[in-house]
């Protein structure tokens, strides 16, 4: 439908703009004489909510997304905005606790796994933590390369070669990242995350306009009338089952939305405040209704347009619609709206990818190779070794996603999944003086190899997720803590800081 | 760490509704009317009780300058 060339552009425009962005924050660092780890940020209240919304959203919101509303029905939808919810209460009770610990260790924590490490004191969990976070990351990366690039394709009608894509949008990120680290990712992100919610948005109401006269009755309507089942449990697919309402966003609230790595560093450490992070508490439950109700109302339309579609065909819904409705309308809109598909496809993916690159750098610098391999990095080097880091590890995704595995994108919700376990080992790290390095190290393998079965022996994973790894790894961690003792003098610097954090940020009245 | 009353208010209630809206075999499958009232009951309640309790609670923590 679009001409090679219109892509090619819209890369060449993507480039430059990552690149000033990046050049950017790297000349403002030098300015301001900042030579620390380019791993770490401290960023104000917009910034860090535009960088967790996009990160945290990948190319899931313009592919797979609507179709999952078009074959599972508004109360998907609702299943969703019961997860959304626990945002600020996981939030305040969790990370804005570790945010005021990082801060009381002079904001040195990188991974997630530095936390972890401060309160148990045990080098083994580290390195367990560092490898599982990283496992988490390497498909992520990988797999939205192949959706963008897959979109590339898509829109041009295969005039762009699927491998020439992955290679050039490869690039294009691990340039940027190298470049710019942790501060220009944040700063890209933020606009990134307007242009991907406005065109999500741009996308749903022409395709209402031009489907239904604008009116949403009209869907409803439709909808009501062909597709009953859409307006209720367990959906026109079956998939919303009771075990589902809770299993999928159970994973969501926990391993998504907090304990991926990309977001943990993000609600844990970013924040330049604790104002800011009580407005990403407060503010990003609201912009993820507003994404989700977007895609759902794309999903209603697909389903209101043609009900018959193939589960394959739903994936691709937004270039359907564009291909076979709205271009009858006016071709130049249908030709506006695919470069919107594709360049809102690439934002929210590309934004996505490099903060998964920017943290995993972090965990092999840091949890690897600093603090398995015990390899000293001087000062003066440590940014070039995040760079030559980070460039290998987009070479290594690069290379997945020119031959990506059959299971790609399930492994998107496996690795939300694998982090699962690792939640109730960081409630018992702030609210348990008791719990032990050994129920956190048995815990976290325990949890592992819990959600693997689930996945690959139970075959239970597109249900439960992480779900049933997180409950044996809340049992194991308080059954093997009362069973075993820790050194209190190895978690005593950990909680009279929390206490001195606590004491000096807020004001507590009881 | 110990929780403020107000904290375990606010967790208790967002519990209560998050266990509510998903008790299973409420709402049956393919009822479109107990589906709407189930979600009416549950799920707005707890988006409210988050937030009303946020507001509670951040009182409760003032922030220092």
């Amino acid at each position: 439908m679009l001409n090679s060339s219109v892509i090619w552009t819209a890369f060449a425009l993507y480039m430059v703009f990552l690149l000033s962005v990046a050049i950017y924050v790297t000349m403002k660092e030098k300015k301001e004489k900042n030579t620390g780890s380019m791993l770490k940020a401290s960023i104000p209240w917009f910034v860090l909510v535009m960088t967790y919304i996009s990160s945290l959203m990948s190319t899931w919101v313009f592919f797979a997304g609507p179709g999952a509303y078009y074959r599972n029905g508004l109360f998907y939808w609702v299943s969703e905005l019961s997860y959304i919810a626990l945002f600020p209460i996981v939030t305040h009770f969790t990370m804005n606790k570790v945010w005021v610990l990082n801060q009381e260790y002079n904001g040195k924590f990188i991974t997630p796994s530095d936390f972890y490490f401060e309160r148990f004191k045990s080098p083994l969990l580290r390195s367990i933590l560092g490898f599982v976070f990283l496992g988490a990351s390497l498909p992520y990366v990988a797999s939205v390369l192949v959706a963008i690039a897959q979109s590339a394709s898509y829109a041009t009608g295969g005039a762009i070669d699927y491998k020439i894509a992955v290679i050039v949008i490869g690039l294009i990120m691990t340039i940027f990242v190298c470049i710019g680290g942790v501060k220009s990712t944040a700063m890209a992100d933020t606009v990134q995350g307007v242009v991907f919610i406005s065109l999500l948005w741009v996308i749903a109401i022409s395709c209402l306009i031009v489907g239904f006269n604008g009116s949403l009755t009209n869907v409803v309507e439709k909808i009501w009338n062909n597709s009953n089942s859409f307006f209720s449990y367990p959906g026109s697919s079956n998939a919303i089952t009771y075990a589902t309402r809770l299993g999928y966003p159970l994973s969501c609230a926990i391993g998504w939305t907090i304990m991926l790595p990309h977001v943990f560093v993000r609600s844990g450490y970013y924040g330049d405040n604790l104002k800011a992070q009580r407005k990403l508490s407060k503010i990003t439950p609201i912009l993820q209704v507003l994404i989700w109700t977007g895609t759902m109302i794309i999903g209603a339309i697909g389903l209101g347009l043609n009900s018959n579609l193939g589960s394959s065909e739903t994936e691709l819904i937004i270039p359907y619609m564009i291909q076979n409705f709205i271009i009858s309308y006016s071709p130049l809109l249908a030709k506006g709206l695919m470069v919107g598909f594709f360049v809102g496809s690439t934002a929210v993916g590309i934004s996505t990818a490099c903060a998964f690159l920017s943290v995993s750098s972090g965990i092999v610098s840091s949890d690897i190779i600093k603090n398995t391999l015990n390899i000293t990095i001087k000062e003066r080097n440590q940014k070039n070794v995040d760079r030559i880091i980070i460039a290998a590890i987009g070479i290594i995704s690069i290379m997945l996603a020119i031959n990506p595995p059959d299971l790609i994108f399930t492994l998107i919700m496996f690795s939300i999944a694998i982090v699962m376990p690792l939640f109730p080992i960081l409630i018992m790290a702030i609210y348990w003086k008791k719990a032990t390095k050994q129920a956190a190290i048995l815990s976290s393998i325990l949890g592992v190899i819990v959600v693997l079965c689930t996945y690959f022996v139970w075959d239970l994973g597109n249900t439960w997720y992480g779900s049933i790894g997180m409950l044996v790894s809340t049992v194991v961690m308080i059954v093997v803590s009362k069973m075993t003792k820790q050194n209190e003098e190895d978690s005593k610097e950990f909680y009279d800081k929390l206490e001195a954090g606590m004491a000096r940020f807020y004001d507590i009245a009881e | 760490m110990k929780l403020l009353k107000i904290e375990k208010v606010w967790l208790l209630l967002t519990l209560t509704f998050y266990v509510l809206y998903n008790i299973p075999g409420f709402p049956p499958y393919n009822n479109t009317k107990l589906a709407f009232i189930h979600a009416a009951l549950t799920v707005i309640p707890l988006w409210i009780t988050v937030y009303v309790g946020l507001g509670k609670v951040f009182k409760k923590y003032k922030l220092k300058e």
